[in-house]
């Protein structure tokens, strides 16, 4: 019974949904059949032609109705009328292109924004690192109770015990930051990676893509194996498919390639630099197992299955405790912190991403707001065809279905716009973004991308499409029919319009208010003095071989900088130990005695930063020489010790005297230095724009020799052009390669660029968050004409008896413009407090402006105003030229 | 005077099929006979008629065929098809077990 039944069914149904028209049609011969046959009937009783055509009308229930009836109970009439509603949409559109580019062009900047940042969330703070049960991997620190226990790298024998005693953890392996030099195939270059101790790639879970890891036996001896990342492999090896087995040269020793990981394989921990290229087993030695004090390890760990995140912790806890116990000079309020890798992994980068997303958020809302003006603007115009609409048998759900269709159709445009934007930008990302972001390379166009926007399609049409169906269903159809209740709802609906316009005002005042405030934290930030010239300069990290004697030490970079100095172009140049900017900062701080003070009692001794440079630093610098001199070349062995001190030092210590022939003593290389002050520098700030001056100690690094300085770190050369800096690195270059063809580069760049690497994260939201500002200055002031333009096109009428009444131009000029900027008014003072509230999640941000600055609050409500102004100018202009004749015949 | 009831929910289904099961008819047709039938009883409106016949059409019940009439009109005829006639059945035989059930308790109250 059941297929014959659906035999005689199908038929019908196909024919509903394939042929509509055909069946429309029927089913108005049908109906007009049946009121044919029932007018007969009358007639054939008696009754008048147009009074039996009346009744037999009104029996049906009205012809159209009937047929809405009988098409809404047809399968796949959902169907069809949604089909309907969308193509009737895409004609609506059509017919008025102008709010159709506008509404899709707001939604595809809006829309591309959100998905774009939410490309970056998703892939940096959502999807968790590409390991088995990644919730279970954490990493483990000590804290330092000198610094409000904050976690830090960890002691090899906290390490060592930790690995030993601790219950919770399936695996525990420590990583060593480490870098080679690689020579023997093509230019020498530094290798950044990590050297691990067995159970390392355990813990992670994931194997290598190629080869294998390191064995038991591998790890016992530190034998001299290597396994490559993916970036390493397809950078200098070209994706060499026979890498296995193959010997490269790494600080002069063979090192055999086992194994190459995968693409996706990141831990982001290290600054980005501690998984970059490589990783070579690590034993321990024996010296380690001893030492507590400053450690310098990453502790990665996987948390067994049945043990959670609290009780680990709980373990470290005791654990820490009793080591306090055991070993009191070092590990007295030294405790263990376990954090999720992934927690750890975006800590520095989250804060900023909440930020954007938020800001791209209010973007959205007042894109929203601004579209549901539009279309409410619009829904006065098509008054008639909604009451049109509801007299023909038009229910209020079938309306609202109607509506938001549209507004879906308008959305789905939109958001398609939108994710045209997001895919076009979504490759550049990575490269705006600071390096040490984990999950760059995850970000792309995929399913979740899709499913966000689809679900933001839907929200957004919700969003915008509310207000224009509420207004429709609120009307019935005699109130839509009868022009003599229009001036009510008119009016209504102008109030929400306005509320609507306050609200986005208030909204883009929040987001120009952050933005002023970043951009010029941002702006004061790289007019800082920094007290050295960094245009046209260039710096080289550089590590001799650790093998060198200290004499050689010292005529190696003598001679290398003569050579240097000798080439046109450069202007100055000198080499200095300690420079924060390059890769490697080898700051050391160090204690200080002063000869023409009393010892100071134990514990409260001096500190300074502690440099060795040489001649020429001073000037390739362009650090100003304030008192005495920098050193020269007879700074070296034989002559005198001799030290320079800069300004902070000087003025913290002598602040009414000379500093110039007293003597110190410093600590370098684990020897006492004692020197005479010969000269004072000002002060730098070394560490970027948002780096405080510090104390720091010149020594001449050329005071080496047998009982002096055995000083074995890297030094940093610093080179002065006269044009493009670029021209220094190759002369350094050039000039080093002379001397030793094996010599490596850390770091190679100009001092600018290096400068401009430590804005990159607060560059990258500064630009995000201007943007966003101006797209809702944008905004704001078209949502604004909007409203102005309809209000004063509905007051022709009275603006043309003002002007029939003596009023001039300038004054109908006057109060629209006045009306525009008492609305953006409304919106300013709403958005003030929110404005103060929203603001304080940007302090950490700020660079010497206050969150709650009120120069910039008025400055950016000034600018709203100002926008508001200029959006009513053009509505303005237009009612001035009313003709008063004209306007008082309408209606 | 009471108004007359109105149909319960799904019987307009049962009454056409009735009706069907007779002779196939015209949408107008039926509509006269149900009146003629029920007298003033049930109060069947043309414009609730045309819907259920669309239905009852969709569901394989019953089918149509536009037929010319005697005075030369084209006239959709609706009539049952086989798997209507069992479900006719089937539903009558449900009806009548209900509405004596019905009948019956209705009755033991009065009593």
């Amino acid at each position: 019974m059941f297929w014959e039944r659906w035999l005689y069914a199908w038929r019908v149904r196909l024919r509903a949904v394939l042929d509509g028209g055909r069946a429309d049609r029927e089913l108005d011969d049908e109906l007009q059949h049946h009121v044919a046959l029932e007018i007969e009937a009358r007639c054939a009783r008696g009754v008048p032609p147009a009074e039996a055509r009346r009744q037999a009308l009104a029996a049906l229930g009205g012809l159209g109705a009937t047929r809405e009836r009988v098409r809404a109970s047809r399968f796949g009439a959902a169907l069809a009328e949604g089909l309907l509603d969308v193509r009737y949409g895409l004609r609506l559109l059509r017919r008025s292109p102008g709010f159709a580019a506008a509404a899709v062009l707001t939604l595809t900047l809006a829309v591309g924004a959100t998905t774009t940042i939410f490309s970056i969330v998703d892939a940096v703070l959502i999807q968790p690192p590409p390991y088995p049960d990644p919730e279970r991997l954490v990493t483990l620190w000590q804290t330092d109770p000198d610094n409000d226990d904050r976690p830090v790298a960890v002691a090899p024998a906290n390490f060592l015990d930790w690995r030993e005693q601790a219950r919770s953890f399936a695996h525990v392996a420590a990583m060593d930051p480490w870098s080679f030099d690689f020579t023997g195939a093509g230019a020498p270059e530094v290798l950044y990676g990590s050297l691990v101790t067995a159970g390392f790639f355990e813990a992670l879970g994931n194997g290598p893509a190629r080869g294998r890891t390191f064995l038991p036996e591998e790890y016992d001896a530190g034998s001299q194996v290597v396994v490559l990342t993916d970036g390493l492999w397809r950078r200098r090896f070209g994706g060499d498919a026979d890498i296995l087995g193959r010997v490269l040269v790494l600080d002069g020793e063979p090192y055999t390639v086992v194994g190459v990981l995968a693409p996706d394989f990141e831990l982001g921990l290290e600054g980005g630099r501690g998984d970059r290229d490589f990783f070579a087993p690590r034993a321990i030695a024996g010296w380690e197992t001893r030492r507590r004090g400053g450690g310098w390890w990453s502790v990665i760990g996987r948390i067994r299955p049945d043990v959670t995140l609290a009780e680990a912790q709980a373990e470290m806890d005791a654990l820490a405790g009793r080591l306090a116990l055991e070993h009191p000079r070092t590990n007295t309020g030294v405790g263990a912190s376990v954090i999720p890798l992934q927690t750890r992994q975006v800590e520095t980068v989250r804060p900023t991403l909440l930020l954007l997303w938020g800001a791209v958020v209010f973007v959205l809302l007042i894109a929203c707001v601004n579209v549901a003006n539009l279309m409410l603007a619009r829904s006065t115009q098509r008054e008639q065809e909604f009451a049109i609409r509801a007299a023909v048998g038009g229910g209020p759900a079938r309306l609202l279905r109607q509506l938001l269709t549209e507004s879906v159709v308008i959305a789905a445009l939109g958001g398609l716009g939108g994710l045209v934007v997001t895919a076009a930008v979504i490759e550049s990302i990575p490269a705006l973004m600071p390096a040490d972001v984990p999950g760059l390379a995850r970000i792309a166009v995929n399913g979740r991308l899709l499913a966000f926007s689809v679900g933001l399609v839907v929200a957004t049409a919700l969003l915008f499409g509310f207000a224009p169906a509420r207004q429709v269903l609120r009307r019935s159809t005699s109130d839509l029919l009868a022009s003599g209740r229009r001036v009510g709802s008119v009016r209504a609906q102008q109030r929400l319009r306005r509320a609507l316009v306050t609200t986005e005002v208030a909204l883009a005042l929040v987001l120009l208010f952050g933005a002023g405030l970043l951009v010029q934290s941002f702006a004061r930030l790289v007019n800082v003095d920094l007290g050295f010239a960094p245009r046209n300069a260039a710096a080289l990290q550089v590590f001799l071989d650790s093998g060198t004697a200290p004499g050689a030490r010292v005529s190696f970079y003598r001679e290398t900088l003569r050579d240097i100095r000798a080439l046109p172009g450069v202007v100055a140049a000198g080499a200095v130990s300690s420079f924060p900017l390059g890769l490697a900062d080898l700051t050391m701080v160090r204690p200080l005695t002063l000869h023409d003070r009393p010892p100071p009692p134990p514990g409260e001794g001096l500190s300074t930063v502690v440099s060795l440079a040489t001649p020429g630093y001073v000037e390739a610098m362009q650090l100003p020489l304030t008192n005495g001199r920098w050193f020269d070349e007879r700074d070296d062995a034989a002559g005198p010790r001799v030290a320079v001190i800069n300004e902070v030092l000087a003025r913290r210590h002598w602040p009414e005297t000379d500093p110039l022939a007293r003597r110190l003593t410093v600590e370098v290389s684990g020897r006492a230095f004692e020197a005479e002050i010969v000269g004072v520098v000002g002060a730098a700030r070394a560490r970027g724009f948002d780096s405080a001056p510090r104390p720091e100690v010149f020594v001449p690094h050329a005071q080496g020799g047998d009982e002096g300085l055995t000083y074995d770190g890297g030094m940093t050369y610093v080179v002065r052009t006269a044009g493009d800096p670029a021209a220094g690195i190759t002369a350094v270059q050039d000039a080093v390669w002379a001397v030793d063809p094996l010599q490596t580069f850390y770091s190679a760049a100009t001092v600018d660029q290096l400068l401009s690497d430590t804005l990159a994260a607060r560059r990258f939201t500064t630009t995000l968050l201007a943007l966003f500002g101006l797209a809702a200055l944008v905004l704001a002031g078209v949502g604004i004409y909007g409203v102005i333009a309809v209000a004063t096109g509905q007051r022709t009428r009275e603006i043309g008896l003002r002007l029939a009444l003596g009023a001039q131009p300038r004054d109908v000029v006057r109060m629209v413009v006045g009306g525009a900027v008492g609305l953006a008014g409304a919106g300013v003072a709403a958005g003030l407090l929110a404005t103060l509230v929203a603001s304080r999640a940007l302090v950490s941000l700020l660079f010497e402006i206050s969150p709650t600055d009120l120069t910039t609050l008025g400055g950016a409500s000034f600018v709203l105003l100002l926008v508001a102004a200029a959006a009513a100018c053009v509505p303005a202009r237009r009612a001035a030229r009313v003709d008063p004749l004209a306007a008082l015949r309408i209606e | 005077m009471s108004k007359p009831p109105n149909l319960v929910q799904g019987t307009l289904n049962l009454l056409i099929l009735k009706i069907l099961d007779l002779e196939p008819r015209s949408g107008w047709a039926i509509g006269q006979r149900l009146r003629q039938v029920s007298g003033e009883a049930l109060q069947v409106s043309d414009g609730s008629l045309y819907p259920a016949l669309h239905k009852l059409e969709q569901q394989g019940w019953i089918a149509a065929e536009w037929q010319t009439t005697e005075n030369n009109r084209r006239a959709k005829i609706y009539a049952l098809t086989p798997p209507g006639r069992r479900y006719l059945e089937q539903e009558a035989a449900n009806w009548e077990r209900l509405s004596q059930a019905i009948t019956h308790v209705v009755r033991l109250t009065e009593a």
